[in-house]
């Protein structure tokens, strides 16, 4: 014999309209003796519908979406331009020099700058004078003129403007960068942290972000560190081949892991 | 324009696309969040992490699931993080069946000291919003998604991960205790014996 529970999930399931006819003729002929189990069913009837959906408060919304630009903006600055360079620690100890070589015309260099703080991203006219502090090291043509296209391997930069009074537990960056092989340059400063995992990372705004984003449609073929003439960090200057770039279009974040 | 879509769009960065989306279920979200936690404070903190939530996994959203299956699922952990938090509250206890039919004794808020009771409004659905508050958290959640959402069986046990046969167990659970507890606070008439059937004919 079927107990009483069994027939008030009948009839909690047939509020539902999920009874097959077999359980439905079941329910009915058990409904004809049974008045506790009818009036579950009453119960169950009476209260459907008896819960309205109620309008959202106003404010809802607008803090919604106020709090996820917070964290977009948030989790975009804290990304940026990483390097995985062997000895991060010690890196961060110094300003740096990067030069990014692409294959079909990134280019992008990463000097340091212990005097331009700040996150400002610069008008062509100014980064084109921040490139002219550069040298080349093999007294070719200034980056200006230098076609990346042409010279991909030729283009190293180097930097004079760090020295031993860089504040080396935030050092700043400034990085000239140009896409195409054009003129337009651009001149971007940040400041440099070594992540969680090693990795090194340039801190952009969002602005340099976009930036970031527009330049890195290429393969990185190469990045070129150009340390300044602190004691502890001058022996790793050099050209390093990539072994590996990635960029996260969501992160907007670009990884470029180097041999060393 | 479809929800999916728009999951998509917002799970690629598109902010109106996400806007739209908080629309489009911010009503029932809210609605979902007033009942599990019984006062629109928390409901609408509830439903602005959802939502917030929903944001940072928009780009791992499955555009073959169904979204609002997926945003109930939100809402409903978010609202056990909630109750758990939440459960220092003063409580009663209850002696009840668990779905496999063990008697258990439940701990229930206490609500003769919550500020939310209305003592006034003898209304069923007044009486039904106060009796909601002492289901026990995984029958109160079946129950308001089948009210509020008007979602299948399946979709309930798909947002919650559980059978479908948890899921039609814990709605009948849900109803009677509701029944139980408005017959107690006088909201509808008690069962009168039965006298169709002899004791014990239908047991």
């Amino acid at each position: 014999m079927k107990d009483h529970e069994y027939y008030m999930e009948l009839a909690s399931r047939s509020v539902d309209e999920t009874l097959g006819d077999v359980e439905k003729d079941e329910l009915a002929e058990h409904l004809s003796v049974c008045s506790e189990c009818r009036e579950f069913l009453e119960f169950c009837r009476a209260i459907e519908g008896n819960l309205p959906i109620e309008d959202a408060p106003e404010e809802l919304i607008g803090n919604v979406l106020s709090e996820v630009q917070k964290q977009k903006t948030a989790k975009r600055k804290r990304s940026g331009l990483r390097f995985w360079l062997p000895r991060g620690g010690a890196l961060i100890a110094a300003s740096i020099a990067l030069v990014l070589v692409a294959r079909s015309g990134l280019f992008g260099s990463i000097g340091s700058s212990s005097d331009t703080g700040g996150e400002t991203l610069r008008n062509a006219e100014s980064a084109l004078f921040e490139c002219n502090a550069f040298d080349t090291l093999d007294g070719s043509a200034p980056l200006e003129n230098a076609s990346i296209a042409e010279q991909p391997n030729t283009s190293i930069v180097t930097s004079d403007m760090a020295d031993g009074e860089s504040d080396a537990a935030k050092p700043q960056i400034n990085a000239v960068a140009s896409a195409g092989g054009s003129t337009a340059f651009s001149s971007i400063e940040g400041t440099l942290a070594v992540s969680d995992d090693g990795m090194v990372e340039l801190i952009l705004s969002e602005e340099q972000l976009v930036l970031v984003e527009q330049n890195v449609g290429s393969t990185v073929e190469q990045v070129v560190v150009v340390l300044d003439s602190v004691p502890e960090v001058g022996e790793y200057p050099g050209i390093y081949s990539v072994l590996d770039s990635s960029y996260d279009i969501e992160t907007m974040t670009l990884t470029v892991y180097l041999s060393f | 324009m479809d929800s999916n879509l728009l999951a998509v769009r917002a799970g690629a960065g598109d902010i109106a696309a996400f806007e739209e989306l908080v629309r489009l279920h911010q009503n029932q979200v809210f609605s979902i969040a007033l009942r599990m936690s019984g006062n629109r404070e928390d409901a609408l903190d509830i439903s602005q992490e959802t939502f917030v939530r929903v944001w940072r996994a928009l780009p791992q959203f499955n555009s073959e699931s169904k979204f609002s299956t997926w945003l109930y699922r939100i809402v409903s952990n978010i609202c056990t993080d909630f109750y758990r938090k939440n459960s220092r509250m003063q409580t009663v206890s209850i002696t009840t069946s668990d779905d496999e039919g063990e008697d258990t004794q439940l701990e229930l808020p206490d609500e003769k000291h919550s500020p939310e009771r209305s003592v006034e409004n003898d209304e069923l659905s007044d009486a039904l919003e106060r009796a909601i508050n002492e289901l026990k958290p995984e029958w109160k959640t079946v129950f308001v998604m089948r009210e509020i959402s008007d979602m299948s069986y399946s979709e309930i046990a798909e947002a919650l991960e559980i059978e479908e046969g948890t899921v039609k167990s814990r709605l009948f659970r849900a109803r009677r205790q509701l029944q139980e507890i408005l017959k107690i606070s006088g909201n509808i008439p008690s069962t009168r014996p039965s006298k169709d059937v002899k004791d014990g004919d239908a047991r």
